[in-house]
């Protein structure tokens, strides 16, 4: 047992956004709400309140070392029924943005920044996306009831522009067809762009704000150059 | 009432009643009000309370000059001469000054005239609406037409407007035409009004606000008062504990704390004091009622049992009722699979996580964050009890509503508004005279014609031996009966009448107004609710059974006979014992009520531990009790004194001083009010093996001295409980967190970089107080929990003082080195052997003076005469002790204020021809209030203390002692016609 003399004001705590201004982490009763309440608590020593405890106690490198911010899953369920309105997600969010990239565990940071050197997670070409898109498409048509339907894709002034999760382009394509069936029969004048359509942004997991921030612009660049004002972001 | 309301107490729940009746028992005269149509507020949903686990509301009645107030339970109702209740009755608008208020008040149409409802309940038996019981936590169901509380007395119908439908059926059965469903509410002045108490309370939160408990979807989940309705014999389900869902008897029960409260993200930053105990009874009767092998789980952040005798209470339900306390609060509750059942997830003691099944779950409900306080309330003249800004425990609102009564009295006296002496109306001639009854029987507008042949019942009540008049009325109930009843009086030969009539408790009201106007006292009427035995229309002797009640009334009503009343002239002087803030409070209590108050103080100086405390604002307040009591001319103070002797009565005390240089002097008093107060405990030495673990006390006082550096002292560890919560001072010291939180946070401000911890077992921040520990947490103080049995240790090694303790929250041993340690070492009570065996009153285990009562009387003693407060009577906060001594006060007053006390009829008397002076009556009197009196070589009955229980009588092997109007003869004659 290390024998504690002088706290170590902690990074995590400083940099980690508040929930409001006046339910400090600081608040923290460690009263358990949380860890009762998180589907992860147990698993490989996970607990939302003692990552809280960590923090304020001031052992970040400890937090920034260990696997424990990589197993929350982000659901919130904590933060829903805090009572102090302690900010567990971005405090654990910060943690995970301070850990070096190349610690990032999994495939987020790759994908990251196959994102940021593609447009899209998996580094799809644009030309293989818009066959898979257009494929798809036809198929739909060829049912009934869809008779003249086709994939807008980069219509101008559309009402809505329409982003995708990577594994609907990739593994699961029969799922693309929901969405655009509701469309169909709604009318709606949507689009999806050939370039950039990610719509999932894993920077928000992997605590990288500045990959986040270049997606999102993406985004609305394309928006921008399309005229359109609504977004249909379903990640 | 005869002369108007000189006060308005709005609200009539506990706070309401006990101002009420401090106040009429000075000679107010009170208007009760409550927008509710029953009084009681939340009392009349429970009907057992901690730490006795009974009822004892009826304490608060008067302990003298009892025959002013009715004295049946006073959970369903109040009756007192200078009281009038108005239910369905809400304030809206206050104007002037203290002493002169005007007071408007709109009351609100109830569908039922209240002169004239008889509680038979026709209506009810008609009403073809059924809308949920809210009464019953809305668990069943009732009409439209009902008893706001079912064992409300007396038992008039209210009529919830929203769900009738105006069918009428109502209007059809009522005998004695009480509906009218056109009413429209009704706005009421009071004129003249003096002060204003306001104890509206604060409403309970309703967890239908928050969605994670499920409240409103999963039916067995309810709220704590819903549980007190299930386990009422009033309640839904007659009493037996059994689930909404399937009425099958739960095997597992979960008490979550909290709901609502100790939660800034619902404005809910405050504790509400009372739902820990409230769980751990339930939690009790559960077992009690489902077999001990019924699990009950406490889910809780810290148990605030805080209260003097509380933490054994819990020590006990936890060792000797395995009741499970788990120190986790709940996220969710969810369902179960299995019907109806719930899934509760928690994490233990080592941060494990566990998922727990149980058949039922009670949210612990407090305050409700959303209750605003009236427009009004902040207009002078208005008084608000404790009770309407935070949610307490019943003694801490009866102490509360005390202390207003004191502070309103003060405002009225100041204001030269003086409670009107009581004028007894004068007893008619012909009272003195041979009995002769006057028989009223009523018909009930014709409606009992047929069920009961009255000719046939006259006929028979001839017979009765004695001389007997009788009338027949068509209805008592309204002015017109009643005045035919009054004419027959007035100018009749009849002194004792017998109405046979209908609901006693409705009726008696009635009799009041006949004894004033017609000079025959109420004790010589009586009513037989004739209506109430035809309603057992099974009976095959109808006749025979109204018969045999209308005799055996007959016969204790001729029998009946005046007691002059035994008037004692009162001391008017109180003697006070201790001048810390308790005694100085009260001090200045009497003082300003013109009571002169001799003040006994052990030390040299006045202030009682006013040179320990150190808050600028708790100094600031007693400084100015010191100095108001050393100015005040009519309070004489004695430091260096003690009392050695003290006997008589209430009303009539000797006593004597006896001061440092051995002289001594004499007391003429007529109460006495002992704040003998307490102080800090010691450390065991062993603790204080190093300069820098010092106590709790000294470190406060260190950080308050002017110019302090605090720079150096960059570590400091708080740990408290240090000898309380565990035998042999088994016992919450109740200042100690809060004292902790405030030196830390003072510590923090004189070094901002200072580390902070506070090992602790639960955090006592009830109340209001819970802000502070919500402040001190967001400086940055770390709160680390233990349990008694692994407290952290204190090391020394080579000159660094170490504390090593266990953090469950990271399940981890920690050791921190620290430049102070301060140690909460308690409150212990000064010693209290001398003046409890002085004054006759009892002490507790811990050497407190044992009140009368913890809740209904807490600064009572079983002494009447003899009152208690601060210290003395257990751990409290200096505020709390002059709120105390403001009350103890108050209880003293109603017993100066006055010139005489005069006895109860009631009242226990001793033949002393017949008396053997076995004494064994002395030994059993509840209320001491028998003694020797070794002149007269008799026994003697104080008739202030006696409530005429009648247990003396029963053990007198003479027959020598007596109980006024319970006298064999009459009770005999009674009894002979039961039989007969």
């Amino acid at each position: 047992m290390e024998t504690l003399t002088k706290r170590k004001p902690s990074l995590i705590k400083q940099q980690a956004p508040l929930r409001d201004s006046t339910h400090l982490m600081d608040m923290c009763m460690a009263c358990g709400t949380c860890s009762a309440g998180c589907p992860l608590t147990g698993v490989d020593g996970f607990d939302p309140r003692k990552i809280i405890r960590m923090v304020l106690m001031g052992r970040d490198e400890e937090l920034i070392e260990s696997k424990l911010p990589w197993l929350c899953t982000m659901c919130g369920k904590c933060e829903h029924a805090c009572p102090m309105g302690i900010n567990i997600i971005s405090t654990i969010r910060t943690i995970r943005g301070m850990v070096d990239r190349d610690k990032v565990p999994g495939m987020i940071h790759k994908g990251i920044e196959l994102c940021l050197e593609t447009g899209n997670n998996i580094g799809l070409p644009e030309e293989d996306f818009v066959f898979i898109i257009e494929d798809v498409g036809e198929e739909l048509a060829a049912m009934p009831g869809f008779a003249d339907f086709k994939v807008p894709i980069d219509k101008k002034g559309a009402n809505i522009l329409h982003t995708l999760h990577n594994k609907l382009v990739n593994t699961q394509n029969e799922d693309l067809v929901h969405w655009w069936k509701i469309f169909y029969a709604a009318k709606e004048d949507w689009t999806v762009p050939k370039q950039n359509w990610e719509g999932v942004n894993w920077g928000l997991f992997s605590g990288d704000d500045e990959a986040m921030k270049l997606s999102v612009g993406r985004i609305v660049d394309n928006m921008d150059q399309l005229g359109i004002t609504n977004l249909m972001y379903p990640e | 009432m005869n002369q108007p309301a000189n006060i308005l107490v709005i609200g009539a729940g506990i706070s309401g009643i006990r101002s009420a009746l401090d106040l009429a028992e000075l000679g107010y005269k009170v208007c009760l009000l409550d927008r509710a149509p029953a009084m009681g507020g939340i009392l009349t949903r429970l009907d057992r309370q901690f730490p006795n686990n009974h009822c004892g509301i009826c304490r608060m009645l008067p302990m003298f000059d009892r025959d002013n107030s009715e004295e049946f339970c006073l959970r369903k109702g109040l009756s007192h001469e200078n009281i009038e209740v108005l239910l369905s009755t809400e304030v809206i608008a206050v104007e002037g000054n203290p002493g002169n208020m005007t007071v408007t008040a709109v009351k609100q149409a109830t569908g039922v005239d209240a002169d004239r409802c008889i509680g038979c309940q026709e209506c009810e038996k008609v009403c073809p609406v059924e809308v949920p019981d809210t009464f019953n936590a809305e668990l069943g169901k009732r009409k439209a037409i009902y008893l706001a509380v079912p064992y409300q007395m007396p038992n008039q119908r209210v009529i919830d407007l929203q769900a009738c439908t105006r069918c009428g059926e109502c209007v059809k059965v009522c005998p004695t035409a009480a509906i009218d469903l056109e009413r429209t509410p009704e706005t009421l002045t009071f004129e003249n009004i003096g002060g204003v108490v306001l104890a509206s309370g604060t409403g309970l939160f309703n967890p239908q606000d928050m969605d994670i408990y499920g409240m409103g979807h999963f039916p067995n989940v309810v709220t704590s008062s819903a549980f007190e309705r299930i386990l009422s014999s009033s309640g839904p389900y007659q009493g037996s504990l059994i689930r909404p869902s399937d009425q099958h008897p739960p095997k597992k029960i979960a008490w979550i704390q909290c709901v609502g409260s100790r939660n800034p993200m619902i404005g809910a930053d405050y504790c509400s004091s009372a739902c820990c105990m409230i769980s751990i009874k339930q939690a009790l009767f559960a077992k009690e009622r489902l077999g001990s092998d019924t699990q009950t789980t406490i889910f809780y952040m810290d148990m605030r049992t805080f209260g003097r005798d509380y933490q054994r209470y819990r020590d006990q339900a936890e060792k000797e009722n395995n009741v499970a306390f788990v120190r986790c609060r709940i996220h969710s509750i969810e369902p179960n699979e299995e019907e109806g059942n719930l899934k509760i997830s928690y994490v233990d003691h080592s941060g494990k996580p566990v998922n727990a099944v149980f058949d039922m779950a009670v949210l612990a409900t407090g305050k409700d964050p959303l209750r605003k306080l009236p427009d009004f309330a902040a207009h002078p003249g208005i008084i608000a009890t404790d009770a309407v800004s935070e949610w307490m425990d019943i003694g801490s609102s009866v102490v509360s509503a005390s202390g207003v009564s004191e502070r309103l009295a003060r405002m009225l006296s100041s204001a030269g508004i003086k409670p009107e002496k009581q004028a007894t109306a004068p007893l008619s001639d012909k009272v003195a005279g041979s009995p002769h009854l006057q028989v009223v029987l009523c018909s009930c507008n014709g409606s009992l014609d047929k069920v009961i042949e009255e000719n046939q019942l006259a006929a028979e009540l001839k017979k009765i031996p004695g001389r007997i008049d009788i009338m027949q009325a068509k209805s008592v109930c309204d002015a017109e009966g009643l005045d035919q009843v009054k004419e027959i009086l007035l100018n009749g030969p009849a002194n004792r009448v017998l109405f046979a009539a209908c609901n006693a408790q409705v009726f008696r009201p009635k009799l009041k107004q006949l004894a004033a106007v017609t000079g025959i006292p109420k004790e010589f009427m009586d009513v037989v609710n004739l209506r109430g035995l035809t309603e057992n229309a099974a009976s095959h002797d109808l006749l025979g059974e109204i018969m045999n009640q209308l005799e055996m009334r007959a016969n204790r009503l001729f029998r009946k006979k005046i007691t002059p009343a035994d008037v004692r002239p009162i001391q008017k002087t109180a003697l006070v014992i201790g001048s810390g803030p308790a005694g100085l409070s009260a001090a200045l209590a009497l003082a300003a009520q013109n009571i002169k108050v001799v003040l006994v103080e052990k030390k040299e100086t006045i202030g009682g531990n006013f040179a320990n405390i150190h808050d600028a604002q708790i100094r600031e307040m007693i400084g100015q009790l010191m100095d108001e009591a050393k100015d005040h001319p009519l309070i004489t103070m004695h430091t260096d004194t003690e009392v050695i002797n003290n006997a008589g009565v209430a009303g009539q005390f000797v006593a004597r001083l006896r001061h440092a240089n051995g002289a001594e002097t004499t007391v003429l008093h007529g109460a006495a009010v002992i704040a003998t107060g307490g102080g800090k405990a010691d450390l065991p030495a062993d603790t204080l093996a190093d300069n820098k673990i010092i106590s709790l006390y000294d470190l406060e006082a260190e950080l308050n001295q002017p110019g302090i550096d605090a720079a150096n002292i960059n570590t400091v560890v708080f740990m408290q409980c240090i000898g309380s919560r565990e035998e042999p001072r088994n016992y919450c010291s109740r200042i100690c967190c809060l004292k902790s939180l405030k030196t830390a946070m003072k510590l923090k401000e004189l070094n901002p970089n200072c580390d902070i911890y506070v090992f602790y077992r639960d955090m006592m921040t009830y109340g209001e107080s819970e802000k502070f520990y919500t402040q001190a947490r967001a400086k940055g103080i770390i709160f680390i929990p233990f349990e008694k049995q692994e407290k952290p240790a204190i090391k020394i090694e080579s000159g660094r003082v170490l504390v090593e303790g266990y953090d469950p929250v990271l399940n981890e041993p920690v050791c921190i080195e620290a430049d102070r340690v301060a140690l909460a070492s308690g409150l212990i009570p000064n010693p209290v052997d001398l003046v409890a065996s002085t004054f006759h009153v009892e002490t507790t285990q811990d050497g407190f003076i044992q009140e009368a009562d913890s809740k209904w009387r807490p600064v009572d003693t079983g002494r009447e005469g003899i009152f208690v407060c601060g210290l003395a009577r257990g751990p409290v906060r200096a505020d709390e002790a002059v709120q105390e001594g403001k009350a103890a006060g108050l209880r003293a007053l109603r017993i100066l204020a006055r010139d005489t006390i005069p006895a109860s009829q009631h009242s226990a008397y001793v033949r002393h021809a017949i008396c053997s002076l076995c004494e064994r009556c002395i030994a059993v009197c509840p209320f001491d209030a028998r003694y020797v009196d070794p002149d007269l070589g008799r026994i003697m009955v104080d008739p202030v203390a006696c409530q005429g229980c009648g247990v003396c009588a029963a053990e007198c092997p003479n027959g020598a002692t007596l109980i006024g109007d319970f006298e064999e003869y009459g009770v005999m004659d009674e009894i002979e016609a039961a039989l007969g």
